[in-house]
């Protein structure tokens, strides 16, 4: 008896363990309320639509975002709306964009609704919501978002924004070399010494319209002869780049950059190109989200002053044109490139391109 | 023949009830193992050739093959999985050779210290051994490669063949250190004594007599350390990814991980896989199935001669020394260091000023993490609890019954030896997009997963067990009047006892460390460690993954020893 005792406990703890994973269960009643037409909300200020959602999200409990956001910043900017809003708790997927398509793609066809939310780099969402997995949500406070980070009738709003910048370390760069242009990669005093996002094609779409397809392309040759390491995570490369494993970056997250610089006094600078690679991360919310409140007050306070002031506090930069960047000198030398959905058109010829030239096989 | 089956059966009292139980149990067997094994590999096989998004929307095409057999990168994808598997197969089994050999063959002094160090690295995850040797061989900044490349201008690269061969079979030479040892263990000496009364030298003798010997066991380690290199993951996708060397789980799991994923590809990628995978295994069981011409162990009782190894004694030592420093101390001591500081830097006098516990508060705070590890825990006793209690009664159709079909049953929990883990992940994924069971995500699939894969090591270890017990205490008991289960489980279960709890413990250790199988079917509610340390790395959180590794290694080896202490003899067996 006591034998069964032990065994029924055992098996009762992994039922109770995969229960948090079965919240499917809960997705029916939310899915209605996930209908609420968007223009109701977009009559409320920021601050009544947050109250209204934090009333019907109580009884939800957490939100499951899916996000490219390192852990330590999603800890401040997530913590902030959980001190804010106590009783709801955000769960924390993080993955590169191509990872977050995989694990919803799969989730999906599955038959499994997990998650709420999803934030990431442009081309990523926008696959996602191609896929039909999202809906449209219009926030309270779109109005103080410039047209770039918004998609068409609500399918997306960027919150924040990636400075897509050369990375330098200013010790292990060569003597006599500089950084101030894309080209100045292909400088053979920097083989073996620079690393490559390898999911970075944007970098290279971005690359073609604002320096034309043939320069784009002799670029990026130039920098492939240079023997690049491949790599995978931004936040990873610019850590290695922080302690002396390259000289320098294709591109870096601008904001982990000042980070390791200002805030870890690490070698690391940027290259002040002009203009600057301005990558937006759009969220966009669940076609069948499990909390569809606590999901809408969540996009609704990161896209508030507060939300942004949370993001500003991680360095990253705010895409919202009222709160600064905590970090001026992240785009205050030239004007910003704004990565267009546009681009997408061009994706599988660029994908090719990058691929095959980078020895992506 | 009914009858004969139930005879043999035994410890039941009624005839028709004795053909009933077994045979119920020989199906519902079947039945279970064919569910976790062949509805997967099935699944698989379907996916691969499927156009369509799932077995219900089937579409026939050979488009993966075609691509995954004639693509350009193909022969060099078949080229770098064969030099890899082999090479590190070879150097696994040349270092885990040359340790057994000296620990069991020589006059070492203080062997069980140097036995004990050959086993440590057994507990060490793969993962953690690989992000070691990251922060070791990493070409500008590695502990080793910065003091090189300043004195004499070059460095030694972990990004590249040779790396990724290095780092694995340093792991791997543990295993073969085992199979190897019980092998010396178990020879005859008299053959390497009439070599040495011939004046032959220790080192020809090893050469000329033991290790042709030896050569059924020799090809059978290669073999299973070939096929185990081939089918991990942590060195091809840590490092092989950066370096641009692409093996086959490599490209299975980067099949998924591109935009947008391509599940036929990937279960292209990963059938091809499981055919060198099966294909290894066959010919190991080849190489075993005829020992008996090369037996030596005989009735008599003998004991192995340990070879005086002289002047070279100091020799030996210095190399097991520097096997200790390279697989077990270094590693450890450049992980404390990395585990005491918040960016990672090449060491200097600035160390002192920036160490910190940050890290490892950051760990303890971590929901995630210790998520991660409650859920590797629960796993890990849930996986091998079900495998040993459905091991031991497959075991007991399979020796104690005549039952037809009972062959079956054996084969079908032996199969998923032959399945590496990624390829498993990826089957299981074809499987529940098919059927509607909604667990992709949940530990529920992950379950299934460990349960599958751990199969034949619960029936390697329930079997031998049993096959050590006679039969006659079971009948007694039948004798007495005890039904079936009161029998198997008031006699033949305390008697497995040491094999049960050893298949229990071995698959419980093993389950904390699985990578491979859990990478593809996991959600931020299902995470375990090693996947979480996967996912850290893949933010840059090396400090962190630091602090984790050195929390996870000291509770491993306090866990085998608390196991060793409280377990006893049994334990130690085991």
């Amino acid at each position: 008896m006591k034998r069964l005792t032990v065994f029924t406990a055992c098996f009762g703890l992994l039922a109770a363990a995969c229960g948090g994973a079965t919240a499917p269960t809960a997705a029916a009643s939310p899915t209605v309320s996930a209908a609420t037409p968007a223009a109701a909300a977009s009559r409320e200020t920021a601050d009544e639509a947050m109250a209204r959602l934090y009333a019907l999200a109580k009884a939800e409990g957490r939100v499951a975002i899916y996000s490219s956001m390192n852990n330590d910043d999603g800890k401040k900017v997530f913590g902030a709306f959980e001190a804010k809003f106590p009783g709801l708790k955000v769960d924390h997927t993080r993955a590169s964009g191509e990872d977050l398509i995989t694990k919803i793609v799969t989730e999906k066809k599955a038959g499994q609704d997990l998650f709420d939310v999803v934030e990431s780099n442009l081309f990523e969402v926008a696959f996602i919501i191609d896929q039909k997995y999202t809906q449209p949500y219009t926030v309270a406070s779109v109005a103080d978002f410039p047209d770039q980070v918004k998609g068409k009738d609500g399918a997306y709003i960027g919150v924040r924004m990636n400075n897509d910048l050369p990375g330098i370390n200013t010790q292990k760069m060569p003597a006599g070399v500089t950084i101030k242009t894309w080209r100045d990669l292909c400088n053979p005093a920097l083989s073996g010494k620079i690393a490559v996002e390898q999911g970075d094609v944007v970098v290279y779409s971005a690359l073609r319209k604002i320096l034309g397809d043939a320069e784009a392309q002799s670029v990026l040759k130039c920098i492939a002869a240079n023997k690049p390491s491949l790599r995978t995570g931004h936040t990873d490369m610019a850590n290695l780049l922080a302690a002396g494993e390259f000289a320098a970056t294709l591109s870096s997250n601008g904001h982990r950059l000042a980070q390791l610089k200002n805030e870890d006094k690490k070698p690391v600078d940027w290259a002040r190109t002009d203009p600057i690679i301005t990558d937006i991360q759009p969220m966009a919310l669940s076609n069948k989200p499990p909390h569809a409140n606590t999901a809408k007050l969540l996009m609704e306070f990161l896209a508030s002053p507060l939300g942004q002031a949370a993001i500003q506090s991680t360095g990253r930069v705010p895409a919202s044109s009222k709160t600064a960047p905590k970090y001026p000198d992240l785009n205050n030398f030239a004007k910003a490139f704004y990565i267009s959905a546009d681009l997408r058109a061009d994706q599988d010829k660029d994908t090719e391109f990058w691929r095959t030239t980078l020895g992506i096989k | 023949m009914a009858v004969d089956a139930t005879r043999s059966a035994g410890g039941l009292r009624a005839p028709a009830l004795r053909i009933n139980v077994g045979v119920l149990i020989l199906g519902a067997a079947i039945l279970l193992l064919g569910y976790l094994t062949l509805v997967p590999l099935g699944m698989l096989l379907l996916g691969s050739v499927s156009a369509g998004a799932s077995a219900l929307d089937f579409e026939f095409t050979l488009r993966n093959f075609q691509r995954v057999l004639t693509d350009q990168a193909s022969i060099e994808l078949l080229g770098n999985s064969v030099l890899y598997g082999a090479g590190a197969a070879l150097l696994a089994f040349t270092i885990g050779t040359a340790i057994a050999w000296v620990v069991e063959r020589s006059d070492i002094p203080a062997r069980h210290i140097w036995y004990g160090l050959a086993l440590v690295p057994l507990i060490i995850p793969g993962i953690i051994h690989t992000i070691a040797w990251l922060f070791l061989l990493s070409p500008e900044i590695g502990w080793i490669n910065a003091p090189l490349k300043t004195l004499f201008g070059f460095s030694l690269s972990i990004y590249s063949l040779p790396g990724m061969i290095w780092v694995e079979g340093l792991h791997s030479a543990p295993l073969a250190f085992v199979l190897m040892s019980a092998a010396f263990r178990m020879t005859d000496p008299s053959l390497e004594e009439a070599a040495a009364t011939s004046r032959s030298d220790p080192w020809s003798t090893l050469r000329r007599v033991t290790l042709p010997l030896l050569l059924p066991t020799i090809a059978s380690v290669v073999l299973i350390l070939f096929v185990r290199a081939l089918e991990g993951f942590e060195v091809p996708a840590i490092i092989g990814i950066p370096g641009r060397i692409y093996v086959y789980t490599s490209r299975v799991y980067l099949s998924l991980h591109q935009s947008p994923p391509n599940f036929g590809l990937a279960a292209a990628y990963a059938t091809v896989l499981l055919v060198i995978s099966v294909g290894g295994l066959l010919l190991h069981r080849r190489a075993t199935r005829r020992t008996e011409r090369y037996a030596t162990v005989t009735g008599k009782a003998y004991r192995p001669r340990r070879q005086r190894l002289g002047r070279f004694r100091f020799v030996a030592m210095a190399a097991l020394g520097l096997y200790g420093l390279l697989a077990v101390v270094l590693p450890f001591v450049v992980l404390i260091y990395s585990s005491l500081v918040r960016v990672y830097s090449v060491p200097s006098f600035d160390f002192f000023n920036e160490l910190t516990l940050e890290n490892y508060a950051y760990i303890l705070g971590d929901e995630l993490t210790v998520r991660s590890i409650v859920n590797s825990l629960v796993l890990g006793v849930s996986a091998a609890t079900l495998v040993v209690a459905l091991t031991a009664v497959i075991a007991w159709v399979n020796v104690r019954t005549r039952i037809r079909g009972r062959g079956l049953l054996d084969f079908l929990a032996f199969v998923p030896i032959t399945i590496p883990g990624i390829v498993m992940g990826i089957a299981l994924i074809w499987v529940y997009f098919t059927i509607p069971i909604r667990i992709y995500g949940t530990l529920w699939i992950l379950l299934i997963a460990y349960v599958t894969r751990y199969l034949p090591y619960g029936i390697r270890g329930t079997t031998a067990g049993l096959v050590q017990i006679h039969q006659e205490l079971e009948e007694a008991a039948s004798a007495a009047g005890a039904h079936w289960w009161a029998t198997f489980r008031r006699v033949t279960v305390p008697l497995l006892r040491p094999a049960l709890v050893g298949a229990w413990i071995y698959i419980f250790i093993i389950s904390l460390r699985e990578l491979s199988s859990g990478i593809l079917l996991y959600s931020s509610q299902s995470v375990v460690v090693a996947v979480r340390i996967f996912d850290m790395r893949d933010s840059g959180q090396y400090t962190a993954i630091a602090a984790l590794s050195v929390m996870m290694i000291v509770s491993l080896v306090i866990l085998v020893a608390l196991l060793q202490r409280v377990g006893g003899r049994t334990v130690r067996e085991a």
